[in-house]
């Protein structure tokens, strides 16, 4: 049986992989798609032989990303480089965030008694390895909760780009702040020679070990070819 | 006889903004209407209005609004602007060259003696 709305479904998302058409772009065509269909069906077409003529009326997947492109492209990039422009930012918060963490948490190792450099060392890139993992998926939630939360997509639609921007400049600034701030217990000024060692150790098995995991993450992000219907 | 593609590419902005000045329409409506005045004769891939009705936003000679049909059915409509209405007043006086220009040449040329 041919099911129409899960055929739109379908054409819909294949639209989407063309990356040049945003969703505001895919609903007004799918407006004409489905006016285009019902004015078909008054004419005796079935749903199926509708679909298929107004489809080709609309052209194939190829050629409209390849129109919409042109009339996307400025629009493209300046996404892109907002894109990595938080990534890097993000990176660099992540950096400064697990690494204030993981210098409190070998601290707190020495003064507890553990006094081997090796040891601290472990401590140090174990916790700040947890740390990351934990805020990674403790902001994935909280992201999610307000995304889901009605009205949320409508108020950023209405952000500028560079209003986006300035909001994640703000919270990186707040966040690179605060974990620069000494708290005495914790981030005392003159730290012992093994807990100097061990940081060393921890920022070395960082800065290898991130980019390999983030590499590892792209591959596996990347996006299927476009195909056609 | 079909209008060959360069033809139908360079009227696009003439034809859309002369409909949008007529009153506000959406994309579904404005290629019916092209069809229509031209008997058929003048094909788009109905896809291909889309990105210039774009553009002529982006080049803010015309505006659009989401907005819910009497049917209920949400359409995209597009409204010419002042600067719109300008450039079309333009495009009209360089298609009435082009267009004299030909006729001209095309009309039996006047005997000499």
């Amino acid at each position: 049986m041919f099911d129409l709305n899960e055929q739109i479904i379908k054409w819909r998302s294949n639209l989407a992989q063309s990356q040049t058409l945003g969703s505001s772009d895919i609903d007004e065509l799918e407006s004409h798609l489905r006016e285009e269909i019902e004015s078909l069906k008054c004419l005796k077409l079935s749903d199926e032989e509708a679909f298929l003529v107004s489809t080709y009326r609309l052209g194939d997947t190829a050629r409209l990303s390849d129109e919409y492109a042109k009339i996307n492209r400025g629009k493209r990039f300046r996404q892109n480089v907002s894109w990595m422009i938080t990534g890097i930012l993000t990176y660099l918060l992540a950096t400064h965030f697990t690494t204030a963490i993981s210098k409190d948490c070998v601290l707190l190792a020495a003064n507890s008694g553990i006094t081997g450099h090796r040891s601290l060392g472990f401590i140090g890139f174990g916790s700040q390895i947890l740390t990351l993992i934990t805020t990674f998926f403790l902001g994935y939630f909280i992201c999610r909760l307000i995304i889901q939360r009605p009205g949320f997509k409508k108020q950023i639609k209405q952000l500028t780009t560079r209003m986006r921007l300035l909001t994640v400049l703000l919270v990186f600034l707040i966040m690179t702040v605060v974990c620069r701030i000494p708290v005495p217990a914790f981030r005392p000024m003159n730290i012992q020679v093994n807990v100097t060692q061990a940081l060393t150790y921890t920022k070395f098995l960082w800065s290898v070990l991130l980019p390999v995991i983030l590499v590892m993450v792209l591959i596996n992000l990347r996006k299927p070819n476009l195909h056609e219907v | 006889m079909a209008i060959s593609k360069d033809l139908v590419a360079a009227s696009a902005t003439p034809l859309v903004l002369s409909i949008l000045s007529k009153g506000e329409n959406y994309g579904y409506a404005i290629i019916k209407r092209v069809r229509e005045l031209s008997n058929g004769q003048m094909q788009w891939t109905d896809g291909m209005l889309y990105p210039v009705l774009h553009r002529l936003e982006e080049q803010k000679l015309i505006q659009s609004k989401w907005r819910e049909s009497e049917t209920g059915r949400k359409r995209k409509y597009y409204k010419i602007k002042k600067e719109g209405t300008k450039v079309l007043k333009e495009q009209q006086n360089q298609w009435k060259v082009v267009y004299s220009t030909l006729r001209q040449l095309w009309e039996k040329e006047p005997c000499l003696i």
